[in-house]
């Protein structure tokens, strides 16, 4: 109640100054992500520049199209379950237990999440693929994609539950033991009911990935095991079916908002906090829990490790036979034969260079939006978080494609070269938002009061208090926003130009040659953007306080 | 005067959490404010910081109107229950804020925060993060902090509330003793009526928005002229006056030392229970003619159930009015 009369605004700015705060992203956002997907809408039901709703009616009556449609729901609806469902004990350990190599653990369950898409299909290729170490080859099936996004996914799981599971009073659990409750019981009466937000919030979270799943599904699925993401790719670049194309992308639009509104809703939910402070969970005591605790963390480390250990191995397995670093050397030898290979060293200074912009811009717009968000009202800042929100679940294709379709007014930025670091920016910005505004928000109101009455001006105060507070979170913020850029691969492949091309797109294109030396040759790229994110993953987890949020 | 308050008012929507409150606190007096949780103190406090707005009335420090001055312009240091130290910055960090927002040199702030760490003890943990700090610790670089840039009057909201009882008596005499040697006029809120013995010159009890007495400590002890004041400084045996000196209507509080057990007692009752506490027995009686219970200090145990004959020292008798509320 304190608040209504409160002279020291949460805003340095006053009432004014939080307005601008807003303008700034929202145009950024209106001009770059809410003018692109309406001009997809506009194209899509009007081809020939009148309202027409026969190819909207076309695809919703197209065999094939719902097929699609389909499956893409059903292997998302199958890709949560079985990701929470694995991920669910690990996130118990991770918040219950205490064991050596802990930290070092928690941030490697990271590294899938943010290794490129490309990479992931990569690395599964290597190990169930044609050109594989296994003879079994999984690529056109479902069970290779649920295999993949449970890898991608795991990470959101673990850490999202477990974070909050942490939060939890273990007296609690303790009370219901000792009123004669099961482990068991405790469990399901205790633990589950209190957890349902935040295995809500991850599970939309896993849904919307999966369901807006590109690059892993182009590289392993087929004709029949695709989703609208991918065909959206296929309708555009190979029948150059645009209008088909803006129609699936609109679809998908629908189904992201619902999501998105979702997971909105349980995500506030999940911000209550427990009223009690961080407590150094035990060492597992009793036997039982030991071979838990090591059955759960071995189950993580073969899960998480093998395709990526597999990629690698496989990438120093040479095209001839024999071991060596013959895929790494062809990286820089098969450009001299065709002209059509990419320079390796030309991909690399593309990528970093593009994923510099998009860190500068990202950290930019997303530091103002969670500002506004953290000093708006309850109301504007729940609408303003679902806009910010909304690049999150509108899939990169969308954005690419919705850059060709639209970006050629006022201006035409379509040839620009900071179109690609715009984009990535776009896909980095929720991320950034979510990880920034939970520690901007936590600061508390006592301190910037405490720096008032020691004579700081509101503006001195948000400087010296809360921007100091922030930055670590602003920090994490950032390595996300380079890693994502560093492997984005779905916006980047429709308004990438020829003559330069990011590391991923220089994947994509190694691995459509026949052959096992450009098969190798993109192992070995893959391990290189692997190990550049993974320090970028690193980065982050010891970056990351205990203010700084996570998804 | 050092702070001078006048009709102040500030509602929460339509609770009147201040009501009309005209305070006066001299030069270097300790002030205390005294009164349940939710009677307005801390808001009081808030008010004269600057933390928030009021709806009536006047604020001066020093003779100068603060009314409309904003917070960080106001000379008032104002010491949180909660301490609220900067977590990302040392304690030294931390004591010097006040001094780098008044534009004082880095040289000069390192010295300043180093004398005023010494001042309360904490020498050798300049460099320290506040989080690494003992609540007690982190009450003296609270109190280090608020006292650095030498605001005219500091403020203390409850400052001892989060420790545990042993070290609240030690910190209160320190807290006491550093303000005297700096010469502070402050104003301490607490709703412990020990801490505010223990710590002020004057005192206010305030309940529901309103000040309903202010005095020195033994002043109000012994005129304490209302039921409600009475009860607040720890007055327990409230008994109709009437039972003292018949014929006499009202109410009166008996000291528990005020009565003597003897033989030829005029007054007689039944030991309800006797206990032992700081040198003598506290035995309850209850009247013979159930009108009230007693407790008194007597230098003889007393047989629960067993009837005694006692007199009461009727010029040591407070007499107070009935409260309305």
């Amino acid at each position: 109640m304190d608040r209504d009369r409160s002279l020291i605004t949460r805003s340095p700015f006053g009432h004014l100054g939080t307005g601008a705060l807003v303008v700034i992203p929202t145009l950024f956002l209106a001009y770059f992500f809410v003018y692109p997907v309406v001009a997809i809408t506009v194209r899509g039901l009007t081809p020939e520049g009148v309202f027409n709703p026969a190819v909207l009616l076309d695809v919703l009556s197209s065999r094939t199209l719902q097929g699609v449609a389909a499956f893409t729901l059903w292997q998302a609806v199958l890709s949560t379950l079985l990701t929470v469902a694995v991920g669910l004990p690990a996130a118990w350990v991770f918040a219950r237990f205490d064991f050596p190599g802990k930290s070092v653990m928690r941030a490697a369950t990271l590294v899938p999440f943010v290794l490129p898409t490309l990479v992931v299909g990569t690395a599964f290729l290597a190990l169930i693929g044609p050109k594989g170490v296994t003879d079994i080859d999984l690529t056109g099936t479902l069970w290779v994609i649920l295999i993949a996004h449970v890898f991608y996914n795991y990470a959101i799981v673990v850490r999202g539950v477990g974070a909050y599971w942490e939060r939890i009073d273990p007296a609690l659990e303790d009370a219901a033991r000792s009123l004669g409750a099961s482990r068991l019981r405790t469990f399901r009466t205790v633990t589950l009911p209190l957890l349902k937000p935040a295995i809500a919030s991850t599970s939309a979270l896993v849904f919307l990935f999966s369901f807006t799943s590109f690059g892993v599904v182009l590289l392993l699925g087929d004709i029949n095991h695709s989703t609208i993401e991918v065909e959206i790719w296929r309708q555009t670049t190979a029948y150059l079916r645009l209008d088909i194309a803006s129609t699936l992308a609109i679809l998908q639009l629908i189904g992201v908002g619902v999501i998105l509104m979702m997971y909105g809703r349980y995500q506030r939910r999940t911000t209550i906090q427990f009223a009690h402070g961080t407590i150094r969970p035990p060492r597992p005591a009793t036997a039982a829990d030991r071979i838990a605790v090591g059955a759960v963390l071995a189950t993580t480390a073969f899960l998480l490790g093998l395709p990526l250990v597999i990629l690698i191995g496989r990438s120093l397995v040479n095209p001839q036979g024999g071991i060596g670093f013959a895929n790494y050397s062809n990286l820089f030898s098969l450009p001299a034969m065709s002209a059509s290979f990419v320079d390796p060293i030309d991909a690399i200074v593309n990528s970093l260079r593009f994923a510099l912009f998009a860190t500068v811009i990202a950290v930019l717009i997303g530091v103002l939006a969670s500002a506004a968000l953290s000093y708006s009202q309850k109301r504007t800042a729940r609408v303003f978080d679902l806009f910010v929100m909304l690049p999150l679940g509108t899939s990169a294709v969308t954005i690419g494609f919705g850059f060709l379709v639209a970006l050629g007014w006022p201006i035409d930025l379509r040839t620009s070269v900071m179109l690609i670091p715009i984009a990535h920016a776009l896909v980095a910005i929720p991320f950034m938002v979510r990880t920034t505004n939970p520690s901007m928000g936590s600061v508390q109101h006592r301190l910037r009061e405490a720096a008032a009455t020691l004579g700081a001006t509101p503006a001195r105060a948000w400087w010296t208090i809360d921007l100091r507070l922030v930055s670590r979170a602003i920090a994490v913020g950032a390595a996300f926003a380079f890693a994502i850029s560093m492997g984005e691969f779905g916006a980047t492949s429709f308004i990438t130009r020829p003559d330069s091309p990011t590391i991923p797109i220089a994947i994509f294109r190694l691995l459509g040659r026949p052959g096992s030396t450009p098969f190798g040759a993109a192992l070995a790229m893959s391990v290189l953007l692997m190990v550049i994110t993974g320090v970028a993953v690193f980065a982050i987890d010891v970056l990351r306080t205990p203010q700084a949020g996570d998804l | 005067m050092s702070l001078e308050t006048r009709s102040l008012s500030v509602a929460y929507g339509t609770t009147r959490a201040v009501r009309d409150v005209s305070l006066d606190v001299s030069r270097g007096e300790r002030f205390a404010i005294m009164g349940p949780s939710g009677s307005g103190k801390s808001t009081m406090l808030r008010a004269i910081a600057g933390l928030i707005r009021i709806d009536s009335g006047t604020i001066a420090i020093d003779g100068e109107d603060m009314t409309g001055t904003p917070a960080h312009r106001r000379p008032v240091g104002l010491m949180f229950q909660d301490y609220a130290l900067f977590p990302h910055m040392t304690v030294a960090e931390n004591v010097a804020y006040g001094l780098r927002m008044a534009g004082v040199s880095s040289r000069e702030r390192q010295l300043r925060s180093l004398e005023l760490l010494s001042l309360v003890g904490l020498d050798g943990f300049a460099n320290r993060m506040p989080t690494t700090l003992s609540g007690g610790e982190q009450q003296r670089v609270a109190l280090a902090r608020t006292l650095a840039p030498a605001p005219s009057v500091v403020l203390l909201d409850e400052p001892l509330g989060s420790l545990d009882v042993s070290l609240r008596e030690s910190l209160l005499t320190e807290t006491r003793s550093i303000l005297a040697s700096v010469g502070a006029t402050s104003m301490y809120v607490t709703h412990d009526r020990s801490e505010a013995f223990a710590f002020c010159d004057r005192m206010a009890i305030m309940y529901n928005g309103e000040i309903l007495r202010v005095g020195a400590p033994d002043e109000i002890w012994h005129q304490p002229r209302s039921e409600f004041v009475a009860k607040a400084i720890g007055q327990s045996n409230l008994v109709p006056l009437d039972v003292i000196e018949p014929g006499r209507a009202g109410l009166c509080f008996v000291p528990p030392d005020a009565c003597e057990m003897h033989m030829d007692g005029l007054l007689t009752g039944i030991v309800g229970s006797s206990r032992f506490e700081d040198g003598a027995h506290i035995v309850t009686v209850g009247l013979s003619d159930g009108t009230a219970q007693l407790e008194m200090s007597t230098p003889q145990r007393a047989t629960t159930g067993s009837t005694v004959r006692f007199d009461v020292d009727n010029d040591r008798v407070i007499v107070v009015s009935a409260d309305e509320v």
